[in-house]
Parts: C-alpha cells; structure tokens; sequence
C-alpha cells in the first residue's frame, strides 16, 4: 500500500464513521475508496468549492470544515440549502447530474478530497454494496432538504435556528467530532441568516433570544447547548431524517 | 464598509445591538431593517395579539432612523 493510499485512508476516517453509522464497510471497501481518492485540496472561508453551472469531472469529500450548498438568485440574495460538516461528500451530484445546479463553498477554513468520475465509475462497477451507501448518501441530502423545507415552511425564525444547531450537533457527535452539548460553530451570523432565510438583523436577534431563553450560550467559538430536551422540543427536531441506524442496506 | 447597529424593542423588552452589520450605506441598512421588521412581524404574529415592534438602525455619523411597525387586532364582536 502506497504512503498516499494510507494517508487517504486516514483523511476519510470521518466519512467511514459517517458509513458505518447506517450500515457495515469492510476493510476491502475502505481501501477502494482510499484508492480512488485524489488530491487533496485547501480553501479558505467564503471559497468556492464549485461553482453553479460547472461541469465538474470530479467529485469532492469534506475532511475538515464547514461548507455549504447554496444558490445565489439574480437580485443577489443568497439561500444556503444544506450545510455540510466533515464526512460529507458535497458534490456526489455531479457524478451523475454532471452540470451543477447550485454551487458548494467553504463557510470556514475546509479540507476536501477529491474523487475522480471514471474512478467513481470503475468503484460502482466493482463494489455494488458501496454503490448503494453512495446512494445512500445522495438519499440523505435528500432527506435533509426535506427537512429543511418543512422548517421554511412551517417554523418560526427561532424554532429554525434551533432546528439548525440540533442538526448540527447531532451529526457531529454521530461521527465523533462532537460531545457534552458544545461544538465548534466557525459560520457568520451572514451564513446563519442564509441558511435560515431571514435577515442579519433578525438572525442576531433571534441569537440573543435563544441564549436569554437559556437554550444555549456561547463559550469562545463554541456553541454549548445548554438545555438538549427544551431545544430539541422547541425546534420539533426528530433525528429520524438523518437515519442513524446500522443495519444492512 | 461603515458598521450600523440595529436596537430592537418589541413585546419581550429592548435589545441594543452591540455587535453591528457592515453595510454600504444607510439606505441599504434600512432596506434591511425593513426585511428584519417584516420577518419579526410574522413570528410575533403567531404568539401575539398586537405586536408592536420598533428598530432603531444607528451608525456613527448620521442620526438614527426609527423603523416602526404595530399591528392590531380589532374586535368587531
């Protein structure tokens, strides 16, 4: 095994944890994926990773960082439509829509490793079982928005921002990256507003009310979340959407 | 960009702004005072009966701009 297949394999540690959180990766499996990674790469925060309209014939892992898919519409106002945290495989899209339909960029300093399409290609033809975590995976994002979309539809600006950081801490700590309640939040209140579709104004208004309602406070840049039960009751968050169940898929 | 401070006063008391949004100019800071009130509107609606709710947008040089919005429920019974 060569020094950048083991360093590969170490890099994606994360995204294996994400895997075998709903489901079981061989070592065989880990190292094909190793394998088919390329480079990797460094941005700095407000990046982009990938922009709307490219034809990317790679495809992109977080291994470190904040990023996010958004889209920015012609009068310039922008909407985060999913927020992606280390594991995540940002632009699995592109491998078969081919054409980006919204961008990906850095929301803090982000680390990823690239894959290219004719290796994903070559990967799905031999390993059927990690086809299907890739689509798996593509399902998730899936669910994710939906949930996001309720969220717009039907939750208060509050109830959404406490909706976004049960989220967040729930899939950092599924992977490791987080526990005790406190986690490393390194976005903008500019991309908090995005996220959650109201205004800068309101975002850090919304905060203040969060941390007097004694949900959460802030220690550095760490977010503690101070009360689970009555965030979670205030967001209506239910984890089911993120299926962090292992069984065979 | 210079920094402009948004204090909002509504139902659950007043909130000074001490951490500000760098903006170009005060008529983009009203714009966007003006989306937040609306914003603010909408979910004090869901709790309130008639909520009255005021931002302050302020910056160092020009005076502050009052931004106010109530709303009122009348009852015809």
């Amino acid at each position: 095994m060569t020094s950048q297949i083991v360093e590969a394999e170490e890099l994606l540690q994360p995204f294996f944890r994400k895997l075998n959180r709903r489901d079981r990766i061989g070592p065989e499996e880990q190292r094909a994926l190793a394998e088919a990674a390329e480079d990797r790469l460094v941005y700095a925060a407000g990046e982009d990773l990938v922009v709307e309209g490219e034809r990317p014939t790679r495809s992109m892992l977080v291994t470190s960082g904040f990023t996010c898919r958004y889209r920015t519409l012609p009068d310039g106002q922008r909407q985060l439509t999913a927020i992606h945290l280390p594991g995540d495989f940002v632009d699995l899209h592109s491998f078969l829509l081919k054409e980006m339909d919204h961008s990906v960029g850095a929301l803090s300093p982000t680390t990823i490793i690239t894959f290219p399409h004719e290796r994903l290609v070559k990967l799905t033809e031999r390993f059927p079982h990690l086809t299907r975590l890739l689509w798996l995976l593509t399902l998730l994002d899936g669910s994710t928005h939906r949930e996001w979309l309720v969220g717009m539809g039907r939750l208060s600006a509050q109830e959404r921002v406490a909706h976004l950081f049960c989220e967040v801490y729930a899939r950092l700590s599924s992977i490791g990256f987080a526990s005790d309640y406190r986690f490393n939040l390194p976005i903008t209140q500019a991309a908090l507003a995005d996220a959650v579709g109201i205004s800068t104004v309101h975002v850090n208004r919304v905060l203040q009310e969060l941390r007097m309602g004694g949900y959460i406070s802030w220690d550095g840049g760490q977010l503690v979340i101070q009360d689970w039960d009555r965030l979670v009751a205030l967001a209506q968050f239910n984890d089911r959407y993120l299926h962090l169940v292992q069984e065979p898929r | 960009m210079p920094r402009y401070y948004f204090d909002v006063r509504d139902g659950d008391g007043s909130f000074v702004d001490d951490v500000g949004v760098e903006l170009p100019d005060m008529h983009t800071a009203v714009k966007e005072a003006r989306k937040a009130i609306a914003d603010m509107v909408r979910d004090a609606l869901r709790e309130a009966e008639g909520p009255a709710i005021s931002i302050l947008v302020r910056d160092g040089a020009d005076g502050p701009i009052l931004i106010t919005v109530t709303m009122t429920t009348d009852d015809q019974s």
